[in-house]
């Protein structure tokens, strides 16, 4: 009964729990801490349960690859001669999407313990904190892709008021930077969705226009002329480029990419330390699982035409965004450009549809995770004590707080692509892959993985420059008034087991990637042969 | 599978971790207890290993499973892995023991002797992988245990700065490394080395462009960790590290790495990749022993020297001659953590006796005299520097010997050898400029009692560097080490130069001579001015290479971060927020067109209603007479309009 609405559950805890809260009176403040903290805490035995019962052995990436699938209708609209619109209510998790499940109940958990020491309408704060939860969850689930796109767009809203009322100074520029930002990505993957809509249908012959995301893999269940047809042009490029080209733009705002990273920066440099963590250990990743799920799976044949310049956009975000993190002057902002420099390393990866880089690239979705939030938190640390982040105004902190100063090392360390750490795993497999798909392959070319390793020299030389500056040397603050103490209990409680994780996963990588290794075998497996069926159908259709 | 040969390969990698976390545990009182215990335990398991294991005995296990394809790790033992474990157990060993009584006053010596167990853990990985994906994962552990290790005085200015360079500069290397492993992996699909070696026999199936980019990356990571030029300037900074470490990392074991990977990986190594290793060997040991020259930190010109020593090992590969290189090898890291040991008891003792916090306890030019204060500093010290100067009767000249004839043998490029001849006379010279100047003269008279735990590593590192150790022919061309390794390494006839040892030997003598002369007649002594001597300031500057790194690479990458960053926040982040503010000015625009045309519109219709109405509104005035003419009037209208 519980593994059938597994995921159901997953989706409306929070919610459930967000709706307590709003019967408790906004001055209990520690009661809305404890209810959060709860329903983390269940969401993640739930996902402890989806993990064991989930079949690791389960071959194919197709709709009966799929496990714990719940299919409900939900609107079903007639419109005359026109057909009728299908929306459905349709969640089940692949090797890939629980992974990232996993990611979110960690993540989110974390958050909750980072959020302990809101002052601000907390009643508010933790409202918002359940909704923000639920959209994530549903987003990872959702393979009907209207309500992927509800899901999708949910987040914007808490997102918005998180950083815009708990945010730092100026808040309110970052929050709406990052609302119309994301407004702009979202409505080119809203086109996509309706012409989507518009070409599909439940099954060949049928009437019923579909939001199945799977059902839209399938050629044959496409209308010959429909607005995304194989054989509808535009300016004289198939109309499915253009699809594919929207949907890219929409998510790369999201994971972000370079260029149209900008809002990233601000938006972490205001959020609060529990937004920043969650912004950057999951809601980054719903890019990149954009990309999987959806660009990728729905346009395989552009996948592989147009890989070589995703993955030239991937090159640049690892290198312009390591040269651009050495230059800054804000812990936190160098951190957030770190986070775009190693997104990068998702692109090039799935870029290259080898089996190891695109396997590369969910590890790296999910250990960028882990590391980024554990990064967010170190930095909040000190900007909790300090109220300041600019590294030239510390110097040899390691005598005044050693074990904070170690906690920084080593997620430095892990953040550079250490072995022993799962961020080298992730980066080791995404470019040995994107080096085999150059030799071996005709999407990239053999400099992409080059220049990918000298992203990597960059990244040891900004952080460790970072950690010499800031924490060896001899002691020395700004303000001499500021107080020191080493790490608290609660700090301890979230750096302990993200570093934990984290050396877990870069030494047992396994344990993630028995889940997803079927699945993505059946992934790149699909996009290959399913890109030259498409490509034909297309010049066939013209 | 899990037999006695896989226990005993397993305990020498994974008990100095353990010893490491067992000996941070321990704490301060018991920490060189703890750690030398275990490395001695480790000795034993080494020379029993070396006695038990066949060669080729292998043991492998999956470690990132994709599928069908997995990348394995493993451990692999023979000759080569056996010497290399022994040298490293015995080094780490003795500098354990020197440490307890060098770092006996340090408040954090703990962590020192925790961190000597990470790193020997990562330096048997590196020697015991049989995969280059393994190797790897330790390589990077080194770099990392050495950062550590170099930047363990972190609260200092300087310690933390050298760290950090030798980590980015290893981590170009690694960047070589993983290269060579992506091109080996895209045509092999094995990273297995002994796998690699045998298609590699049976000639290699790859491009010719791609098979040097494997070399050229390999040898990439060789360059970064074992400090060949251009990335050398890392070793003379980590020289801020603790000086025992000094011995273990940067004269006997990382520095090593470098070479044992070349050495390993021989045969897939090109001709033009060779032919480049030998010219960059043999620029390594000209500029390494030329930089040595007007350096008055004795651990500086210690450093150069070992930099120097590398480029013999690096040319000896690049001549073809692996076996040769590694012979080097062992005997350097012998007589050069002796020396490096040396230091130490050297340095310790001014730090006993002189409590002066300006004193800097390095500089040569503060000794003198020491001879008869550190009478088995003296008489080791002398022992090594002859060993390393090529003496006949001591290790160095048995090996140095061997890797000049390979590289006059090989078809390398005449000034590789020039390079190599000429880098003799100025390993002697510099050794003994060093050499006369800490030991002769009558500076120093402090008493002192040199400690067992420093004295018994001294004199244990000083007998390994008798030719008797490896050979009873003091001139002989073969001995036990090379012997064993033929068996299994690449190792082609060497041409036999009679005249090669004469003229070495007259070269390492006038050298010491012409030190002798010198420090007698008290010129170098004084540092060279850089702006008065054009030579004198190319040797204490190294080259102006590290002036090079900082002002040019790093320089050229912090300003092209600094233009990225501008870019970034006054081009792309401005473009954007135009466009917001454009869109903010449009909606204006629009807003002042719906204010004035659409609501004008609507609002002229509202006013022309208003004012029809206010006309009209006159109509109804009350008066019935009035209203009746109106109602005549519209009456007559209808009637024209109806007929």
């Amino acid at each position: 009964m519980l593994l059938d609405h597994l995921l159901s559950w997953l989706i409306f805890v929070p919610l459930i729990a967000g709706g307590i809260m709003l019967f408790v009176p906004s001055d209990k403040e520690q009661a809305f801490k404890v209810i959060a903290l709860v329903a983390m805490l269940v969401e993640f035995v739930l996902t402890m349960v989806l993990m064991c019962s989930f079949d690791r052995s389960l071959v194919g990436y197709s709709a009966s690859s799929l496990q714990f699938a719940q299919k409900l209708e939900w609107i079903n609209l007639n419109i005359g001669s026109f057909g009728s619109i299908l929306i459905q209510y349709y969640v089940a998790v692949d090797g890939v999407s629980i992974l990232m499940v996993l990611l979110t109940a960690i993540v989110m958990l974390v958050g909750v313990i980072s959020s302990w020491n809101i002052k601000k309408s907390v009643k508010g704060y933790f409202v918002l904190y359940m909704v923000l939860t639920t959209s994530v969850f549903g987003c990872f689930v959702s393979i009907d892709m209207f309500l992927f796109y509800l899901f999708f767009e949910f987040m914007l809203l808490p997102m918005y008021f998180l950083i815009g009322i708990w945010g730092g100074k100026r808040r309110e520029y970052a929050s709406m930077k990052f609302f119309i930002y994301t407004l702009v990505g979202s409505l080119f993957i809203l086109m996509v969705m309706i012409g989507l809509n518009l070409s599909v249908v439940e099954a060949p012959g049928s009437s019923v226009h579909t939001f199945d995301i799977m059902k839209m893999m399938d050629p044959s269940n496409y209308l010959g002329e429909a607005m995304l047809g194989f054989s509808t042009q535009w300016m004289g490029v198939s109309v499915r480029v253009w699809a594919f080209l929207f949907l890219m733009i929409g998510f790369a705002i999201k994971l972000p990419a370079v260029p149209v990273h900008t809002w990233l920066p601000d938006a972490h440099v205001e959020a609060p330390t529990p937004i920043s963590v969650v912004l950057a250990g999951v809601l980054l990743k719903i890019g990149g699982y954009g990309f999987y799920r959806i660009a990728y799976s729905i346009f395989p044949e552009s996948a592989v035409a147009y890989g070589w310049y995703i993955a030239l956009a991937g090159v640049i975000a690892i290198i312009y965004a390591a040269l651009v993190a050495m230059a800054q002057s804000d812990l936190k902002k160098l951190i957030a450009y770190s986070s775009v420099s190693h997104m990068g390393f998702v692109l090039l990866g799935l870029a290259s549809l080898t089996i190891e880089g695109a396997s590369g690239a969910m590890f790296q979705m999910f250990s960028h995770g882990v590391i980024s939030a554990l990064l967010f938190i170190l930095v909040g640390v000190l900007y909790d004590r300090t109220g300041n982040r600019e590294i030239a105004n510390f110097s040899g902190l390691a005598t005044k707080m050693p074990y904070y100063s170690a906690a920084v090392l080593v997620g430095f360390f892990a953040a550079l692509g250490l072995p022993g750490f799962s961020g080298f795993i992730a980066e080791f497999l995404v470019l040995i892959g994107a080096f085999d798909g150059a030799v071996n392959g005709s999407i990239l070319s053999t400099w992409m993985p080059i220049v990918g390793l000298v992203g990597l020299v960059l990244g040891a030389a900004y952080f460790l420059w970072t950690l010499q500056r800031m924490f060896f040397g001899k002691f020395w603050v700004k303000d001499e008034s500021w107080q020191l103490p080493d790490l608290n209990r609660r700090e301890w409680l979230m750096i302990l087991p993200l570093v934990v994780l984290a050396v877990l996963f870069g030494i047992f990588p396994n344990i993630l990637l028995d889940y997803s290794n079927e699945t993505i075998i059946g992934f790149v497996d699909y996009i290959q042969s399913q890109s030259e069926a498409n490509t034909i159908l297309i010049q066939a259709g013209n | 599978m899990v037999d006695l040969n896989s226990i005993l390969m397993l305990a020498i990698l994974l008990l100095p971790l353990v010893g490491g976390l067992l000996a941070y545990m321990a704490g301060n009182r018991g920490g060189g207890v703890t750690i030398a215990t275990v490395f001695a335990a480790v000795l034993g398991i080494a020379v029993w290993s070396f006695l038990t294991i066949p060669a080729g005995t292998n043991l492998q296990a999956d470690w990132i499973r994709l599928g069908e394809y997995s990348f394995a790790v493993g451990l692999w033992y023979d000759q080569l892995t056996g010497i290399m474990v022994m040298v490293v157990a015995l080094i780490a060993l003795l500098v354990a023991v020197f440490s307890m009584e060098y770092m006996k006053h340090d408040e954090s010596r703990a962590r020192y002797f925790g961190l000597l167990g990470l790193f020997a853990f990562s330096m048997y990985g590196i020697v015991l992988s049989s995969n280059l994906l393994l190797t790897f994962v330790f390589w990077e552990l080194v770099g990392f245990s050495s950062y550590l290790l170099i930047g363990f005085w972190f609260d200092q200015v300087k310690p933390p700065l050298s760290s950090f360079k030798a980590f980015v500069m290893n981590k170009v290397g690694d960047a070589g490394f993983l290269l060579g492993i992506f091109v080996l992996y895209a045509y092999f699909k094995t990273l297995n080395i002994a796998e690699l070696l045998v298609l590699a026999e049976a000639g290699l199936d790859i491009p010719d462009a791609m098979l040097f980019m494997a070399g050229l990356g390999l040898f990439l990571a060789a360059v970064g960790k074992s400090a060949q030029f251009p990335l050398q300037t890392w070793l003379p900074d980590a020289m801020t590290g603790p000086t025992p470490v000094s011995a273990l990392i940067h004269a006997a074991t990382m520095v090593a790495a470098g070479v044992y990977l070349l050495v390993r990986v021989f045969p897939l190594l090109s001709p033009d990749v060779l032919q480049l290793i030998g010219v960059i060997g043999g620029v390594t040991a000209f500029t390494g022993a030329f930089a040595a020259f007007a350096q008055n930190d004795i651990k500086k010109i210690l450093a150069y020297s070992t930099v120097s020593q590398l480029g013999y090992m690096v040319m000896a590969i690049g001549a073809g001659f692996p076996v040769a290189a590694f012979f080097h090898l062992v005997t350097h890291a012998f007589f050069k953590a002796g020396l490096f040991l040396c230091a130490g008891s050297i340095i310790h003792y001014f730090h006993e006796t002189n409590h002066d916090h300006d004193f800097d306890a390095q500089d040569i030019r503060n000794m003198g005299g020491l001879r008869a204060v550190l009478p088995i500093t003296f008489v080791t010290f002398t022992i090594c520097t002859l060993s390393l100067a090529g003496i006949p009767l001591f290790s160095g000249f048995l090996s140095k010997e061997l890797v000049i004839g390979g590289i006059l043998s090989s078809d390398l490029p005449s000034i590789v050898s020039i390079f190599a001849l000429v880098s003799v006379f100025m390993t002697a010279a510099y050794m003994g400029r060093l050499y006369f100047r800490v030991f002769f003269g009558t500076q120093v008279k402090s008493r002192f009692v040199e400690n067992i735990k420093m004295k018994l590593p001294l004199m244990v590192l000083t007998a390994l560097s008798f030719w008797a150790v490896f050979t009873l022919n003091p001139f002989g061309s073969h001995n036990g080490v090379t012997d064993s390794l033929a068996q299994i390494i690449f190792n082609p006839e060497m041409a036999h130069y009679t005249w090669l040892p004469i003229l070495s030997v007259v070269l390492a003598v006038s050298g010491i001579l012409v030190a002798y002369l010198y420090v007698e007649k008290g010129m170098l002594v004084k540092p060279v001015s850089a702006s008065k001597k054009i030579w004198g300031g190319l040797s204490a500057n190294n080259f102006y290479l590290d002036y090079f790194h900082r002002k040019i690479v790093a320089g050229g990458a912090m300003k092209g971060a600094s233009f990225l960053f501008f870019f970034d926040k006054k081009i792309l982040d401005r473009l954007i927020d135009l466009l917001a503010k454009a869109e903010v000015v449009f909606a204006h625009f629009v807003g002042l067109i719906d204010k004035h045309v659409v609501d004008g519109l609507v609002k002229l219709l509202a006013w022309t209603a208003r004012f029809a109405g206010g006309r009209t509104r006159k109509l109804q005035s009350g008066n019935v007479q009035m209203y009746f003419v109106w109602a005549l009037f519209g009456l007559l209208i209808i009637v024209y309009f109806l007929t």
